[in-house]
């Protein structure tokens, strides 16, 4: 193709090139990022009812240095928790202990601390200890134990095995026995700390043996810190002795000390509902009110009718609002039980509801009467 | 468009999405930018020729049915190049002076040959009319496929770099993809007016066609008319 005055085509079409490209480059360079968008929040609809049900935690509770569970009762023995044994504990064991203690028939709960060998001597648990073995089976076995706090802690014996009596004579016993009981083994430690291991178990073994002899209930008992962390040999055999023998049931939480601080709610927990019976006292209470504002004398047979009316109450049990009558019947014969039913209604208009039903108000504002002659009458 | 007054390319710009992409890509690119070029280059020029074309034929069929006489038309005509309808006359009246001129008696075949010679100015006319329409045609079924073979070839450069930097994230996938999916969007831009207006023209170049050939055969038909005048006039003065 020639370039001819008459065939421009060439140069307006690279002008218009030129001039398309210039804009494009300069629509284009500012190219807008998309917006962040922000993250759609799901709302979900609830009726007032649910509303009024939900029960928040307060945000401006006072926060609790350290959240402890809820405690009800001071538990009788404590349940200890699997704790981490500790490791560095048998770099100072010699030997394993002797089987000098006879089979215990209550074999302590294998997650338990280690004892380490170097006993810390000073403990700060056996000093209190000793006075207090008054009436806790608890109390009971951990004087003789001169070991670290974790022991303590871990000697938490569930009393499956022993019979009533056992528990019995040891409510009883304890004030004369463990006395003496206790001071022995709180010298020791101070005596003893290089001493392995070894020597105390045994002489705490021999202690167990001769009070055993001293009074022959007890032996079986006292699965004292010390054996418990001897055995820390699993026995295969003795597993049914760990399991709970517990009735399954609603159990109050047991704890050290008590705490009746709830906690901070929970943020999806709903209320209450009325249960069965609560509906039942408050239909009674209810039908009684208005049986005795009800007065209606049935003028011979007439077609089975019952008035249903519906109301609505304030949280007073004040009518919030003009009650209706549902069912309009024909027969004016039936309108004047209807009209009795209203009038009884208007009656007993400030009715009196318990407060125990206020928090279920909700449940209840909103109700329909039925005014059944037969019933009512009688 | 002249890639070296780039600036300083940008992630995202035009430029930054053409000097980022693959040899191929930009190949491609360029390719494409060159063939919407040409076209519309056709295009216009192709409008305007016919613009003068239509104007030159109505121009020569007011001057023809005018009256005036057919050669002295013909003398006018033949000293200046002539396009359309006037090079059809042009033809057939060369043609029918020639065999005059040669003096011969042979009018047996005259008829068929001024035909003949009015078919070849029309397909004459028609092809110069027509030129470079195929060029439209080609850009308009081919641009997008080149365009496409270049969006995949940077779609497939995309994700090698993207297997090798092992980060599939999409922000590191989309500039890759929009600078492939330019490819296309050149070659869009090129095909779609090349179809349009090859179409458009396309119908007017038929249109032109129809008007010369209807012209061609009332012009022959006239000459055909003056031929017979011709042969009866020397029969009688023969006689």
């Amino acid at each position: 193709m020639k370039f001819r005055p008459t065939e421009p085509g060439v140069y307006i079409s690279a002008a218009l090139h030129g001039a398309l490209l210039l804009t494009a480059l300069v629509s284009f360079s500012d190219s807008r990022k998309f917006e962040d968008a922000a993250e759609a929040i799901p709302v979900d609809m609830i009726t007032e009812s649910q509303f009024n049900e939900v029960v928040k935690g307060l945000r401006e509770a006072p926060p609790a240095e350290t959240p402890k569970p809820v405690v009800d009762r001071v538990a009788e023995v404590e349940e200890s928790k699997p704790q981490p044994v500790v490791q560095e504990v048998k770099v100072d064991v010699p030997a394993p202990p002797p089987p000098m203690r006879e089979p215990d028939p209550a074999p302590p709960e294998p997650p338990q601390a280690a004892a380490p060998p170097e006993p810390a001597p000073p403990v700060p648990t056996p000093p209190p200890r000793p006075p207090e073995p008054k009436v806790e089976v608890s109390a009971k076995p951990e004087p003789p134990k001169p070991e670290p706090p974790k022991p303590v802690t871990a000697e938490a014996v569930l009393p499956p095995t022993p019979p009533p009596r056992p528990r019995e004579l040891a409510k009883i016993e304890p004030p004369k026995v463990a006395p003496p009981k206790p001071t022995p083994p709180k010298p020791e430690p101070p005596k003893v700390p290089p001493k392995p291991a070894l020597d105390r178990a045994q002489i705490t073994a021999l202690l167990d043996k001769q009070r055993k002899e001293d009074e022959a209930k007890k032996p079986p008992r006292p699965p004292s810190g010390r054996e418990a962390t001897e055995q820390r040999k699993f026995d295969p055999n003795s597993i049914a002795k760990l399991l709970s023998k517990e009735e399954p049931g609603q159990r109050a939480s047991t704890g050290r000390a008590l705490n009746q601080t709830a906690s901070l709610g929970n943020p999806t927990a709903s209320g209450q509902r009325m249960s069965p019976s609560l509906w039942g006292q408050l239909d009674g209470y209810m039908i009684d009110q208005y049986k005795r504002c009800w007065s209606y004398m049935s003028l011979g047979p007439t077609a089975r009718f019952i008035p249903q009316i519906e109301v609505s109450f304030t949280s007073a049990g004040v009518l919030a609002r003009e009650p209706r009558l549902r069912n309009q019947p024909s027969d004016p014969n039936l309108r004047a039980l209807a009209d009795s039913a209203m009038r009884a209604v208007k009656q007993c208009n400030p009715l009196r509801i318990p407060a125990q039903f206020l928090p279920y108000y909700n449940e209840w504002k909103d109700r329909i009467l039925r005014f059944d002659p037969d019933e009512m009458s009688g | 468009m002249t890639p070296a007054d780039a600036g300083i390319p940008h992630d995202l710009t035009f430029w930054g999405m053409f000097w980022a992409a693959h040899l191929v890509v930009k190949t491609v690119m360029l390719g494409l930018i060159a063939a919407s070029l040409w076209s519309w280059a056709i295009i216009i020029n192709k409008y305007l020729l016919y613009a003068r074309f239509e104007k030159s034929m109505d121009r020569f069929e007011e001057t023809f049915w005018s009256g005036n006489s057919l050669e002295e038309l013909y003398d006018t005509l033949s000293t200046r190049p002539t396009s359309g309808m006037a090079a059809v006359f042009v033809g057939g009246m060369r043609e029918w002076k020639r065999s005059f001129s040669s003096a011969s008696s042979a009018f047996m075949g005259l008829q068929a040959r001024i035909e003949k010679v009015l078919d070849v100015s029309i397909a004459r006319e028609t092809e110069r009319l027509e030129s470079q329409l195929l060029v439209l045609a080609s850009v308009a079924s081919a641009a997008p496929f080149v365009g496409l073979f270049g969006t995949v070839w940077g779609i497939m450069t995309a994700f090698q770099a993207i297997a090798i930097s092992k980060n599939s994230s999409l922000a590191v996938v989309a500039p890759g993809i929009a600078e492939a999916l330019f490819a296309t969007a050149i070659g869009l831009f090129a095909a779609i007016p090349a179809l349009v207006f090859y179409n458009a023209l396309q119908g007017r170049v038929a249109r032109s066609q129809a008007r010369m050939e209807s012209f061609a055969d009332e012009f022959s038909s006239i000459l055909s008319r003056h031929m017979d005048q011709h042969v009866s006039g020397e029969r009688g003065h023969a006689a």
